[in-house]
């Protein structure tokens, strides 16, 4: 399965939860397809079926407390505590063919189907993504741009992605787990949560896509 | 008319026929309980009992009434085994051949030994037991071994050997309690007292379970890791769930077992198949007819607990699974707060098994292995995919014609392709309700299942009441199954080196690649369940220490002190040392306790995610945003010790923070080591004998002292 591979290097970053009502925003570490894609239609204004992952050891888990302003009321409401990725490498972190990358930014994979477009031109590219962007979060570039072959094999899957996009991902289900995800509309106005696979679903899918291979019977 | 006597004929034959039949309805009514079949196991050595069974007990010559109960017929279960291959369970299996035994009972008979040797199959390895070497009778190495034995006889070796408690039987013997349950001759009218009348398996558990508990399944080394106890109630369970589904019918003078009414099988080997995955012998490998499955459960929540309300997610779990252990007792092999291990038939339906639990929002991760009885071992589902892993084309060959199968099943309610209106905020699973859940003005929307949960049971109210605004620390008691299953292997393992300085065992790597951790996990699971009571037990009277469930044992709540923290701490390292002292105490420790400190307004959703996701170690610690990290029970004894030494003095801490910064700065060792030496001999001395830190120290320390 051919997939265009894009490595981005990201400073801080919030991809949260959906809002529990609480005063925390508890975050994520996959990056779901409807993040990508939000931020590819509003920086570049294309639609993309992708997905994507920060590679482990360059994070780290922090919170972030701020207080939402009612501009109509000219009021704080309670502060909220958001927790973000930050950039970070443990002591023996074994960083496999990333040792070269700045050790002060968070390193991420994204996986863009079809691959059969150009985008070598986006190598460089800055762009934000994710939540709290007014306070600098979710800035990232892209560092570079390839196409890549991936064999399929059975996994659990480590992605979150949407039921409609999976089968251009090449995945094939073997035992789901589903959660949603949001897709907004046209307009950005509002949207739909849709059905999703969430990691730990039993799939066969690019090996990249997975944790590890696993040989169970379907 | 009839004559006077006419009429008192009749009545009396009434009368007669009516005793008749409640006497023939007593002996009908009498069942078949499988538990009894091991009862010779509990007859001291004294009674000069041939093996463990009375089939061939001289009744006549010691002038005792043979037992006619059903429960008799079970004492027949090694009867056709051929002695001189004393593990071919092969040999004259065939139930046609068993004379001795009438009709009506060789059924029961056909299937306690399918039981008998899936439970002892699927909780030991069933190879050779160990030969004494005389080349070894050095009186040092045997010394040694009684030392890592904790016995004092090496060849009356009687008691159970737990792996985590190596002297647990010693030290009920110093107190008194022994293995037998049937000491002297007298006693043997007692045995055959039990199989004739007891009525139940509970009967027999109530009166023999400090006995059942105190003997090993086998006496013989390395087998004697396992309770007769869970031998027998695994047995028993295996027996009710394959009786449901086998009947005995007769095709002229033969009798033939049947399984859904499909399979008929006449011989046990025919119906298990080989007992091996690989062996050049072919009646070892062949294919059998009865499948069974056995099933881990996992069982989880999409739940985040957001408020504390939130927390009696854990209380409907405990209540689900009491539900389907009630009513799957005998398919349930053992359970925990989050964990299920079934025993199914091929027509066992696990999306009816787990139908409330879907209902209720719970998701369910299974791994089921399907396999032929004879090799459906605990822990086959890991030889299949290691097999298939490392491409074992021999034994995959051997697996697949026998038509073994592993699969992941993953059972939830399956939700709406699209939720148009807005998601539950606590679960993300279901749409919300169209009214939100008020609490001092802020709304949340949740979904009509987290509704019901949250409004299950009021919390308790000190939590919002009298400990407003102040320090609280959450803890939990964990046992981690997967480890479990690591440490007994390993464990295992380094019982047979024990046992190899003076046995010699021929097959020690196949005996160590064999190990099957089902009973020893059962076991080690009771004395869990034990510590955890005994942990609540030691806290009953401070009201200060709280059990947010109370249902769930696991968890609890206290409004921070350092001297809580320390009671909390050493009624764990009390416990440990008590039922579990040859476990390890360090990250491959099954059991472990995790502490959270915050504030009281810090979400609970937090600590939880905290016990789930970063605890590895024997003890887990986070302070909000001052510090997370881990210790083994070794380290966490030093710095206990060093609190405890200086109970009247202070460390200085400033001077210990000028030590970290420093270090972290110049990430020096000397450096480190002749600050610390200068600072504080205790830290110090810490530092270079068991490696731990500065900062660890302080972090710990902290807690422990108190203080700003």
């Amino acid at each position: 399965m051919k997939f265009a591979h894009l490595l981005l290097e990201i400073e801080s970053i919030i991809i949260g939860e959906r809002f529990k009502g609480g005063i925390l925003r508890p975050c994520q570490t996959t990056i779901p397809s409807s993040t990508i894609d939000g931020a590819f239609k509003h920086y570049l204004g294309i639609e993309v079926k992708a997905v994507g992952l920060f590679i482990e050891g360059t994070y780290d888990i922090k919170e972030f407390t701020y207080s939402v302003r009612d501009k109509a009321l000219g009021i704080s409401k309670m502060p909220i505590f958001s927790q973000y990725l930050s950039p970070y490498r443990a002591e023996n972190a074994e960083l496999l063919g990333y040792e070269s990358y700045s050790r002060d930014k968070i390193l991420a994979n994204i996986y863009i189907v079809p691959e059969s477009n150009d985008y070598s031109s986006i190598k460089n590219l800055s762009f934000q993504m994710g939540a709290l962007r007014s306070k600098g979060f979710g800035k990232c570039k892209v560092i570079e741009v390839s196409q890549e072959e991936y064999k399929i094999k059975q996994g659990l899957l480590n992605v979150k992605i949407r039921e409609e996009d999976y089968e251009a991902f090449g995945i094939r289900v073997i035992e789901p787990v589903y959660g949603y995800l949001f897709k907004p509309d046209e307009h950005s106005i509002s949207g739909v949560y849709k059905r999703a696979l969430f990691p730990g679903s039993l799939v066969n899918a690019p090996e990249v896509l997975i944790e590890k291979e696993t040989y169970y019977d379907e | 008319m009839k004559s006077k006597p006419y009429y008192f004929n009749l009545v009396y034959k009434r009368i007669y026929d009516i005793l008749c039949n409640r006497i023939n309805k007593e002996k009908r009514m009498k069942e078949f309980i499988p538990e009894l079949h091991d009862i010779g196991k509990l007859a001291s050595d004294q009674l000069k009992i041939s093996k463990h069974t009375f089939d061939n007990f001289p009744f006549e010559e010691k002038k005792i009434e043979k037992p006619n109960s059903p429960s008799w017929w079970g004492q027949y279960h090694h009867k056709r085994k051929d002695n001189k291959k004393p593990d071919d369970w092969g040999a004259n299996d065939e139930i046609n051949k068993w004379k001795d035994i009438p009709d009506d009972y060789k059924g029961d008979l056909f299937i306690l030994i399918l039981s008998d040797h899936l439970a002892a199959s699927s909780s030991r390895s069933t190879l050779e037991i160990a030969k004494f070497t005389p080349n070894n009778t050095n009186s040092d190495i045997q010394k040694a071994i009684m030392e890592d034995l904790g016995i004092k006889k090496l060849d009356g070796l009687r008691g159970i050997v737990k792996l985590w408690n190596k002297k647990y039987y010693q030290e009920e013997e110093a107190n008194g309690q022994y293995w037998a349950a049937f000491r002297t001759e007298k006693d043997i009218d007692r045995i055959f007292n039990e199989i004739q009348n007891c009525n139940s398996e509970m009967e027999f558990f109530r009166k023999y379970e400090n006995y059942l508990r105190l003997t090993p399944e086998d006496k013989s080394l390395p087998r004697n890791i396992t309770s007769l106890y869970t031998h027998v109630e695994l047995v028993g369970k295996i027996f009710r769930v394959l009786k449901k589904c086998t009947c005995l019918e007769k095709c002229g003078e033969d009798c033939i077992i049947k399984l859904n009414n499909e399979n008929k099988v006449k011989s046990i080997s025919e119906a298990e198949g080989g007992n091996r995955t690989v062996s050049a012998n072919q009646d070892y490998i062949k294919k059998g007819k009865f499948q069974g499955r056995m099933i881990k459960c996992h069982i989880s929540f999409s739940q985040t607990p957001v408020r504390l309300h939130d927390l009696n997610i854990f209380k409907k779990r405990s209540e689900l699974i009491n539900d389907l252990v009630d009513r799957y007792r005998d398919n349930a092999l053992f359970h925990t707060p989050d964990f299920i291990e079934l025993f199914l038939m091929e027509n066992d339906d696990l999306h009816e098994i787990f139908r409330k639990f879907t209902e209720a929002g719970f998701s369910i991760r299974c791994v089921e292995t399907t396999a032929d009885l004879g090799i459906l071992k605990s822990n086959l589902s890991e030889k299949v995919l290691k097999a298939r892993e490392n491409q074992d084309a021999a034994r995959t060959k051997v697996l697949d014609n026998r038509k073994t199968k592993v699969k992941i099943k993953i059972f939830s309610s399956k939700p709406e392709l699209y939720i148009k209106t807005g998601i539950c905020e606590v679960c993300q699973q279901n749409e919300h309700l169209t009214e939100p859940w008020l609490h001092e003005n802020v709304k949340e929307w949740i979904c009509h299942n987290c509704w019901s949960i949250r409004n299950s049971h009021q919390p308790f109210s000190e939590y919002y009441n009298q400990w407003q605004g102040e320090k609280v620390c959450w803890f939990k008691l964990s046992l981690d199954q997967e480890k479990l299953e690591k440490w007994l292997q390993k464990s295992f393992e380094e019982y047979i080196e024990i046992i190899n300085k003076s046995y010699t065992l021929t097959q020690r790597d196949a005996l160590i690649s064999e190990f099957r951790p089902l009973a020893p996990q059962v076991d080690f699971n009771n004395d869990y369940k034990k510590l955890l009571d005994e942990f609540w037990m030691a806290n009953e009277e401070n009201i200060r220490i709280k059990k947010p469930i109370a249902e769930y044992d696991e968890l609890g709540v206290f409004l921070y002190s350092a001297e809580l923290t320390t009671k909390i701490i050493q009624i764990y390292l009390y416990l440990i040392e008590k039922y579990f002292p040859d476990c390890s105490h360090d990250q491959d420790s099954p059991v472990s306790l995790a502490l959270s400190f915050a504030n009281i307004k810090y979400p609970v959703r937090e600590h939880l995610r905290f016990f789930n996701s970063e605890c590895d170690n024997f003890l887990n610690i986070h302070n909000q945003n001052i510090y997370k990290g881990s210790y083994s029970e070794r380290e966490v004894k030093s710095i206990m010790d060093i609190v405890e030494k200086v109970k009247q003095s202070e460390i200085s801490k400033s001077a210990l923070y000028d030590v970290i910064q420093s270090f972290e700065k110049l990430n020096s060792e000397i450096e480190l080591t002749l600050r610390l030496k200068d600072k504080s001999q205790d830290v110090y001395q810490l530092y270079v004998n068991e490696g731990i830190l500065p900062e660890r120290f302080l972090n710990l320390y902290q807690l422990l002292k108190g203080g700003d």
